[in-house]
């Protein structure tokens, strides 16, 4: 039997202020490295037709973004089994190769501990964070793709059904939405990643790795944290040449 | 004690009991092991119970909530090698945070 093929996927589209390809490029380069697998950058070649904002955490402002369209993670993918992650999440362990190994079909990730700030809390939803999941190519999953394009399509609506405030599309909320529909409305746990994701939801002024720590230092301390995966959310930082440094230490 | 050193060392304690915590939480998860096809939590629970089967195949619950079936003794094994690793890790992670504390 031919051996199934395996790769990460990610979504960069540049902004006025972000250069989320060079990131990607960057980041790929790392996740590629860590888990021996290949990967595909998909960037939109037209502008999206949709316009949202995200808060930046660097300068507090509304700042423009497009998270649109990952749900056409499906039919994008090149893999039989694919890992999608964002690209500013940074692969520093070979942990996310057991997701290959589950036997699931879709993994979504349930938690994500923040370092400084505690997690929103997610009103009626049962939190999933759309910065790293895993499919294979399957009935199940290419449904659940598909019903997260129709909650994009009609986001008014089924943001107005599960009684969510925030009038802005976001790619958990769809996705916590068409997992608890795809699974009849009871609260599962066999579509979890069974761990967390640690976010650096600050600007770090340093972020160094060695075979065993991570440190994350800002004017007020460091923080030391046993080598895992990292999700960075300062696009200041990630577009500094303290990206590259992180990466070759992480690599050396 | 001035005001001054002991806010110095309950900030240092508090850093040191948040480090602490992150490793801990991070070792839990790296106990999750790869086996027939699925993912299992490594506990000592889990291997006591299978050292002391009788039986070689049986059904464990894996970490999706799923009755998997398992050859016992090759589970065992990798059971026991896997969580010895990482308790071991964990034993001199700890050790180095304890150190880090000091600088």
């Amino acid at each position: 039997m031919q051996e199934k093929s395996k790769g990460i996927l990610a979504y960069a589209s540049n902004t006025a202020t972000v250069d989320y390809v060079g990131i990607a490029k960057q980041t790929l380069a790392l996740a590629s490295s860590q888990l021996n697998i290949p990967y595909t950058l998909i960037t939109p070649d037209t502008p999206s037709n949709w316009q949202n904002f995200r808060k930046d955490i660097d300068t507090n402002q509304a700042v423009p973004w497009n998270n649109f369209d990952r749900y056409r993670c499906y039919e994008h993918s090149p893999y039989d089994q694919t890992l999608v992650i964002d690209v500013d999440y940074l692969v520093t362990t070979k942990r996310l190769l057991s997701v290959f190994c589950s036997g699931q079909n879709l993994l979504l990730c349930h938690k994500n501990n923040c370092l400084y700030e505690p997690t929103p809390a997610r009103q009626q939803l049962q939190p999933v964070w759309a910065t790293v999941f895993y499919f294979a190519k399957s009935v199940q999953a290419e449904m659940f793709f598909q019903l997260v394009g129709k909650i994009q399509r009609n986001w008014e609506y089924y943001r107005t059904f599960f009684g969510l405030q925030q009038s802005q599309f976001r790619n958990d909320y769809a996705f916590a939405m068409a997992e608890l529909i795809s699974s009849g409305y009871k609260l599962t746990k066999h579509t979890a990643l069974p761990w967390h994701i640690t976010t650096v939801d600050k600007t770090p002024e340093e972020i160094d790795v060695n075979n065993n720590w991570i440190v994350v230092r800002d004017s007020a301390g460091a923080l030391i944290l046993p080598r895992q995966d990292l999700h960075v959310m300062s696009k200041a930082w990630l577009q500094t040449s303290k990206l590259q440094n992180f990466i070759s230490k992480a690599l050396a | 004690m001035e005001l001054k050193t002991l806010a110095r060392v309950v900030r240092q304690n508090t850093d040191y009991q948040n480090n602490r915590q992150k490793l801990q939480e991070q070792i839990k998860t790296d106990l999750v092991l790869a086996h027939a096809d699925s993912l299992f939590q490594i506990t000592p629970e889990l291997i006591a119970f299978l050292h002391a089967w009788d039986q070689d195949q049986i059904y464990v619950e894996d970490q999706f909530g799923n009755p998997i079936l398992c050859n016992r003794t090759e589970l065992l094994h990798e059971a026991k090698q896997h969580y010895h690793r990482t308790l071991n890790r964990w034993h001199a992670l700890h050790e180095e945070l304890k150190h880090a504390r000091k600088i």
